[in-house]
């Protein structure tokens, strides 16, 4: 009897720590058991303020000693005596720090996150993946990093730096994360650094208005549409200022064939695109308008905001090499920084780069397609998506010479696009890297322009300093000649002449060196005035770019602070010229008390979109109502699935009423102003109730969010305590905004000086995960650690860790 | 006495396999526990869950207390049932603990009289 008991009892141990160990594919639970012990679960992640300590390690890797030191900020210095040793240092470092975030983030963009997670949400978002063919894309730009023999030497040592890494963790040692959703780490790739900055080009490109454009176009017609979507506006301040004179001899535009314009209605795209504010500030003002008489170089990415955060703060000191900035967890080097001679950084171009074709099969086998009259051959590659259970789901991407048949049958139902293909600029092989590698090295403007010519995708424009004394801005990127029109639309994927029929050649691509006016700024505007040749379609925002070259054209002696002040700056500058208009359409209507109130509340507002305010939410519903007012003037009947002119352009055209076709919704004015204060009455009452812990004050409302990447609450930041929105240069808006603040001036000894939000680690039971969000808020910069060698950094260091080759 | 003498035994065995086996080694340490002891099934549970429950709470706690590491307050927010990061050490220990108990109770029941 007692032995049955004891065999039961065996039975039901063994039942139980199968249950807690986990790894189940039929359960959502984790295994408790393994999750929380205290050996070898989360306990191991939980890291003191000084985990990282003196150390050496002998690995299989490294020709000679790698020093990875660690500065009080804990921002890692890798010296190294070659150049295989420099990248294998900083991909050891970067895996230290960030090795779940580098994978994760490779396996979204790759179309893999189903194999680790469980729920049948992420299959569509794979598959997306897949149909867009980023790891095509991917591999064709390791083909081409392969045969470059600089590019191949320094992937290859990162690739191993990080693998190296990895051979040295135990399971209880797997960073969090892996232990949360119960998968181990996999070695990295070349390709996977590929994959890593295709996901950043898709970011910075992906975002399409070619859908909502076709049916914007089908229900308004051309010569409408043209007027209400104008490529370009004298509202603008281009970042070519606009007394520049073109230098060269322009191509041919394309003619636009007869039939140009297809006029169709198109299905519009549910699934999630890259935000069209992705955008950012740069700018260089020259020595002769410092008070130093230094160039100082200021770059502000926004991006969607991530812990652990996307950018890598790290020196790399080698063999001909001296930079600092901030890199990409996954791929080498430093992409935006600067190093003893030189500094430079990056805003989005924001041109369109993607284009998308209607395809016309032949039947229902879809094998072949329409083209120039004849049919073509359709190439068929099967996708296998692994599920986590275990289970296989195959999908056939369909490829065109075009590209990718990313929406048919098989994909969405029938409100999804149906048979379109993607030509997309970033399927074509460059060297990306290459720009950043030489960067890295340059010492002077000619240096900076031939990094340059290497950067296909994503477009964007650089700006650049040197200590020499020149600053510059060049916008680059592999850029299509297209005829007016072309690809603003989806296109006809049977006629040749929708294609791309060119590219506008590097030196003809907007560049200013010491403009007159003594800086160089970007934040996303239109990069020319309609003097530049070719065509610049895109999606532009434009109140940042005005308000930062007016603050510049109106500083003297400028310092270091007043930058910080500038790139921490909250002034709204779309209501200081837009709000007059709305007030003083008001003026003798009969107000009740609450109309009254926020009347006077926004006209003693000082225009500053500051944490505390209440001013700034009437304006921002305000002019969201007006928005959408606006749009029905122009009497789509689907405005969810059309283009609707920009917030900026509509409350430009009524305020200030120059538009042409304006005069008849003018008198409308005042009925749309007061309808929208109407709007404000009823969303304040709405917002107070759906939101009763909240103060109703700005920086509540405006919600800044810096969330993990698995979107896990806790390890999470909501409603940040800040001031700025999507329009100012302090552009935070909800889960976007600044991801690194970086100033640097050149003088003798460079003197940098940066932020971003989020922390050198990337584990979540480190204090270094998130130490950075709280002075991120509060605009408060750190003095970066730019050492000269060796020796210096170690004078300075909490701990280093050596690396030495084996025996 | 006995009992203390046990806990003493499961906790120090788990500390030992710990070292080389995974988590669920807890339940040999329980087993062994529970065949070396003469006791009641009760009795013996008791002393294999209070031997892992105790390993795994001074474990945990200790790491607390060395790190001041915010994760365990994180991870406690993740549970069900929100909790704070001692209160996690506390969940944890109880939950291998109760595979400690069982096991122990199987390793005195297949010992026989």
């Amino acid at each position: 009897m007692r032995i049955v008991t004891g065999i039961l009892l065996s039975v039901l141990t063994a039942a139980l720590c199968w249950f807690l160990d986990g790894k189940r594919t039929d359960a959502v639970s984790i295994g408790l058991g393994r999750f929380l012990d205290p050996f070898g679960g989360i306990w191991q992640n939980a890291e003191a303020p000084d985990a990282y300590q003196d150390d050496a390690m002998e690995l299989e890797g490294p020709k000679g000693s790698i020093e990875i030191v660690y500065d009080d900020r804990r921002v890692p210095h890798v010296f190294a005596e070659t150049e295989e040793d420099l990248y294998f240092g900083q991909g050891f470092a970067t895996a230290r720090d960030r090795l779940w975030q580098m994978e994760f983030q490779v396996r979204a963009a790759g179309g893999r996150l189903a194999e680790v997670i469980d729920n049948p949400r992420v299959i569509p978002i794979d598959r997306l993946e897949r149909r867009k063919g980023m790891v095509v894309a991917a591999q064709r730009s390791v083909e081409g990093f392969e045969k470059d023999p600089t590019c191949k030497k320094v992937l290859d040592a990162y690739t191993a730096g990080v693998n190296a890494y990895i051979a040295t963790l135990s399971p209880s040692e797997y960073p969090f994360e892996y232990k949360l959703l119960e998968y181990a780490p996999e070695p990295w790739t070349n390709l996977k650094t590929a994959i890593l900055l295709k996901r950043m080009a898709w970011n910075l490109t992906g975002r399409t208005y070619d859908f909502e454009n076709s049916n914007t176009l089908a229900e308004v017609g051309w010569d409408t549409y043209k007027s209400y979507f104008p490529m370009t506006a004298d509202s603008v301040s281009p970042i070519i200022p606009r007394t520049h004179q073109w230098d060269f001899e322009p191509l041919p535009i394309p003619d636009a064939p007869a039939d140009s314009i297809p006029v169709k209605v198109v299905n519009n795209l549910r699934y999630a695109q890259p935000d069209a504010n992705n955008g950012s500030n740069n700018w260089a003002v020259h020595g002769s308008k410092t008070k130093d008489g230094y160039p100082i170089l200021c770059n502000d990415p926004h991006l969607g905001l991530s812990l652990p955060a996307i950018w890598y703060e790290i020196q790399l000191h080698g063999p001909g090499v001296n930079a600092y900035g901030a890199s990409l967890p996954g791929s080498p080097g430093i992409i935006i920084g600067f190093n003893e001679d030189i500094a430079w950084g990056m805003t989005n171009a924001a041109r369109d780069v993607v284009d998308y074709y209607q395809i016309e099969f032949k039947d229902e086998k879809r094998e072949e397609y329409k083209y120039n009259g004849g049919w073509k051959k359709v190439e068929q590659k099967v996708e296998e998506i692994k599920l986590k259970n275990g289970d296989v789901i195959l999908d056939t991407v369909l490829w065109t010479h075009h590209g990718p048949v990313v929406y048919d049958k098989n994909f969405g139902d029938e409100h999804d696009p149906q048979n379109v293909a993607m030509r997309w600029i970033a399927h074509d092989p460059a060297l990306e890297y290459l720009t950043f590698h030489l960067l890295n090295r340059g010492k002077n403007h000619a240096d900076y322009r031939k990094a340059l010519t290497h950067f296909a995708c994503p477009g964007q424009n650089f700006v650049f300093a040197s200590r020499g004394g020149d600053v510059a801005i060049t916008q680059q990127g592999k850029f299509v000649n297209k005829w007016e029109g072309q690809g603003l639309f989806v296109m006809d994927g049977s006629n040749p002449d929708h294609e791309w029929q060119g590219y506008i050649p590097n030196a003809h691509n907007p560049h200013v060196k010491n403009p007159p006016r003594g800086f160089v700024s970007s934040a996303n505007q239109h990069a020319v005035d309609t003097t530049y040749p070719y065509r610049i379609d895109g999606f532009y925002s434009l109140a940042r770019g005005r308000r930062i070259n007016q603050a510049l054209a109106g500083m003297n002696g400028v310092t270091v602070q007043d930058m910080m002040q500038l790139q921490n700056d909250n002034y709204n500058q779309m209501a200081s010229e837009t709000l007059p208009g709305f007030l003083k359409a008001l003026e003798g209507e009969s107000l009740g008390e609450k109309e009254k109130a926020i009347v006077q509340e926004l006209s003693d507002w000082n225009y500053l979109n500051e944490a505390g305010m209440i001013a700034p939410i009437y304006f921002q519903w305000w002019s969201n109502s007006l928005h959408d007012q606006f749009a029905g003037v122009l009497a789509l009947s689907d405005p969810d699935h059309s283009n609707t002119p920009t917030t900026y352009a509509s409350l430009h055209h009524i305020s200030v009423g120059a538009h042409d076709t304006a005069s008849a919704f003018r008198d409308r004015f005042r009925e749309f102003v007061l309808n929208g204060l109407k709007d404000v009455v009823q969303k304040e009452a709405e917002w107070k109730q759906d939101n009763p812990e909240l103060p109703f004050e700005w920086y509540a409302v405006n919600s800044a969010t810096v969330e993990h990447l698995a979107r896990l609450q806790p390890f999470s930041y909501y409603g940040l305590n800040t001031g700025g929105n999507g329009r100012s240069v302090n552009a935070i808006r909800g889960r976007h905004g600044p991801s690194w603040r970086m100033i640097v001036e050149l003088g003798p000894e460079v003197k940098a000086y940066g932020m971003y939000p989020g922390g050198p680690s990337g584990n979540p039971g480190s204090p270094w995960y998130d130490n950075q969000i709280a002075p991120w808020t509060e605009g408060q910069y750190q003095q970066i650690h730019f050492f000269k060698d060796g020796s210096d950094a170690k004078a300075a260091s909490t701990s280093t860790l050596e690396l030495k080759p084996e025996n | 006495m006995k009992l203390i003498l046990q806990i003493v035994v499961v906790a120090g065995l788990g500390l030992l396999l710990a070292l080389f086996l995974p988590w669920w080694s807890v339940a040999i340490a329980g087993v062994v526990g529970g065949l070396a002891f003469r006791r009641s099934l009760g009795g013996s549970f008791l002393g294999g869950f209070l031997g892992i429950f105790l390993l795994w709470t001074i474990t945990a706690l200790l790491i607390l207390n060395a790190t001041d590491s915010p994760l365990p307050d994180r991870v406690g927010q993740l549970m069900p049932l929100k909790m704070d990061g001692t209160g996690l050490a506390f969940f944890g220990a109880a939950i291998a603990g109760l595979v400690g108990g069982v096991a122990s109770m199987a390793g005195r029941a297949l010992r026989g009289k």
